[in-house]
């Protein structure tokens, strides 16, 4: 056999070999963590999947949506008074620092212990013109508003479909 | 030994169909073109998104920032998990990368050195996620997910400066001379690996609605408007009084997530659900206020777009445009240096050329042609030099990126004449300036 005729076998072999791997890898991505099949073919797949970022769920607002949540903080001054900031309240819809915001918000709401005494640390600096005592890092859960709600002229966050939850107290450095 | 031979021969037959049927689903031979739609899309849907994130590049992805090194080791490490910016401690590295991350994906949307500035773009993107695992969300995933397959695709043959460049340097010598459109195997086999991928990710989705209360009451759309993440009032106020409407669309939403990884692929099917999930997508645009987000996924949709229905496209274009042809002066070096890098952005061949100096037009007079370039179009009229050129980038998508310098009211033929006129002008002198490229040995 030519040698040119080896080289095109093989490079196809390894061409084919590939799609197979990676459209193998795309469909056990995503299957339930409680399947044990799934999970025994993960664990083959898992560094191919992790290195190159391939390892999603694609569960877009699924399986649920949920009600929704806000994240906010007070800031107490020398005086005793709360000022109260909702920071999400700020960031425009259409520049991608929505999401990123967001995501930095959802992560201080999930993981307070983590990511509290920093963020508070950091609120504490940036409203030093207030000459804050302490950050309260707030999480605003949404209740449940039907179109009943709506129609009577509330809004989804209004104070009687919230409920407000302080996640962490932490005192400012003077 | 007879029997052995047999048994390999009829094995060989039952392998032969499969076999057939692989190389029929993989590797038909394909152009580039629909891949190369999303590598510009992908390119500057990028270049966006990060370039928006520049003034927060040391707060997302910095040592300074939110996720410190020790904090990443902690609870983000994981042995595949690699980031270039995990080894960059100064500030001023990190944002080089950034910078560098930036030029490449402007280089990937036009084209230029695709072969390498892709990787450099899959490396960054898997960087900052993998270095702010906080960030990233859906969209990021497909955008790694579809840029994988861009990096081993041969993107950059059609639609590109690389392409560009290879058929200039082909008209250089002649400017008739033609490139042949690529097309190869691999590339039918990474077009169907996006399919795959977008088929897979609109399956799992679907799945996992299903599987939610929200979902199977029909109350999904309602939540997410109510959601203080996506709140509109102007959606809210039709949807409070017609709530069928948002039963309607939950339920659509599911109906199109569900049918499309099944009924995608077949001829007849394709573009109603190809409309459906580009219909699907423009609402998440338009009343979610996710256009990056949808941007991609029409993206990766494109993948499905046939490569027959684009080459239709351009026909009909070219139809509705007319021939066009130029009449240069072929003695002229830098006249015809210039037409070849003209020409190699017109991809849909609109344009002939003719020498005057070797074959007159019967249309324009030679005395004229001195003077200035012509373009003769269908109707028989002639435009002389920069009115010719403001015709013809309005006319041919391949230079659709000039028209603000061409068509800005007033000035640009305050300004575009006289400098036209001054390099026709000049052309003789301009002409022996050969901008490093070496001068043919005289004898």
């Amino acid at each position: 056999m030519p040698a040119d005729w080896w080289q095109t076998r093989l490079l196809y072999m390894a061409m084919s070999a590939f799609v197979a791997w990676h459209s193998a890898a795309l469909l056990v991505a995503p299957a339930p963590a409680t399947s044990a099949i799934a999970q025994s073919l993960r664990a083959v797949f898992d560094p191919y999947l992790t290195m190159l970022g391939l390892d999603n769920q694609w569960s877009f607002y699924a399986p649920n949506i949920g009600w929704g949540r806000q994240f906010r903080y007070a800031v107490e001054d020398a005086e005793g008074r709360r000022h109260n900031f909702a920071p999400a309240e700020h960031l425009s819809w259409y520049h991608p620092g929505y999401w990123w915001f967001r995501a930095w918000h959802d992560a201080i709401m999930t993981t307070p212990d983590l990511y509290g005494a920093q963020v508070a640390a950091q609120l504490c600096r940036d409203h030093a013109s207030l000459k804050p005592v302490s950050v309260s890092l707030i999480r605003a859960q949404q209740g449940e508003f039907w179109p009943e709600d709506h129609l009577a002229g509330h809004r989804p966050m209004d104070p009687d479909f919230l409920s407000e939850e302080i996640l962490s107290t932490v005192k400012c450095k003077s | 030994m007879q029997k052995l031979a047999t048994i390999a021969r009829r094995f060989g037959m039952a392998c032969a169909r499969p076999a057939r049927q692989w190389a029929q689903f993989w590797f038909q031979s394909r152009p580039t073109t629909p891949l190369e739609i999303t590598r510009i899309g992908i390119g500057l849907a990028l270049l966006t998104n990060y370039g928006l994130a520049s003034p927060y590049v040391l707060l997302f992805w910095a040592d300074t920032g939110w996720i410190s090194p020790e904090l990443h080791a902690e609870n983000f490490g994981a042995p595949w998990r690699h980031s270039i910016f995990l080894h960059l401690t100064a500030p001023w590295q990190v944002i080089a990368a950034h910078s560098l991350f930036l030029f490449c994906c402007a280089a990937f949307a036009v084209g230029w050195r695709t072969s390498w500035v892709k990787w450099i773009l899959l490396i960054g993107q898997i960087s900052y996620a993998h270095r702010n695992p906080i960030l990233p969300y859906g969209v990021d995933k497909i955008v790694t997910s579809l840029l994988l397959i861009l990096c081993l695709a041969p993107v950059g043959r059609a639609l590109s400066l690389d392409r560009v460049r290879a058929v200039r340097l082909a008209k250089r010598g002649n400017l008739d001379a033609a490139l042949p459109p690529f097309a190869s195997p691999w590339a039918g086999a990474c077009t169907r690996l996006m399919q795959i991928q977008m088929a897979v990710l609109f399956f799992w989705s679907a799945v996992e609605k299903i599987r939610g209360d929200d979902w199977w009451d029909g109350n999904a759309v309602w939540l997410v408007f109510v959601n203080n993440e996506f709140y509109n009032r102007m959606v809210l106020d039709v949807l409070a009084s017609q709530y069928w409407l948002v039963n309607v669309a939950t339920y659509a939403t599911i109906l199109i997530e569900i049918a499309y990884p099944f009924l995608i692929w077949q001829r007849r099917t394709r573009p109603y659900l190809l409309a459906a999930a580009i219909f699907l997508h423009v609402q998440f645009a338009t009343f979610m206020g996710m256009p990056y987000f949808s941007l991609v996924m029409i993206l990766g949709h494109v993948s499905f777009v046939r490569p027959e229905w684009l080459t239709r496209l351009g026909a009909w274009w070219k139809r509705r445009v007319g021939e066009m042809e130029m009449i240069y002066d072929g003695r002229c070096g830098f006249c015809v240096r210039s037409m070849a890098w003209f020409l190699a952005f017109d991809g849909l061949r609109q344009i002939s050329v003719r020498n005057f100096r070797t074959n007159p037009s019967p249309v324009v007079d030679d005395a004229l042609v001195e003077r200035a370039l012509y373009l003769v179009l269908p109707d028989g009229r002639a435009l002389p030099g920069f009115e010719a050129y403001r015709h013809v980038v309005l006319r041919v998508p391949g230079l659709w990126w000039q028209v603000p310098l061409f068509y800005i009211p007033v000035l640009s033929r305050l300004v575009g004449h006289p400098i036209y006129n001054w390099i026709a002008a000049n052309r003789g002198r301009l002409s022996a300036i050969r901008f490093g490229i070496p001068r043919p040995e005289t004898k």
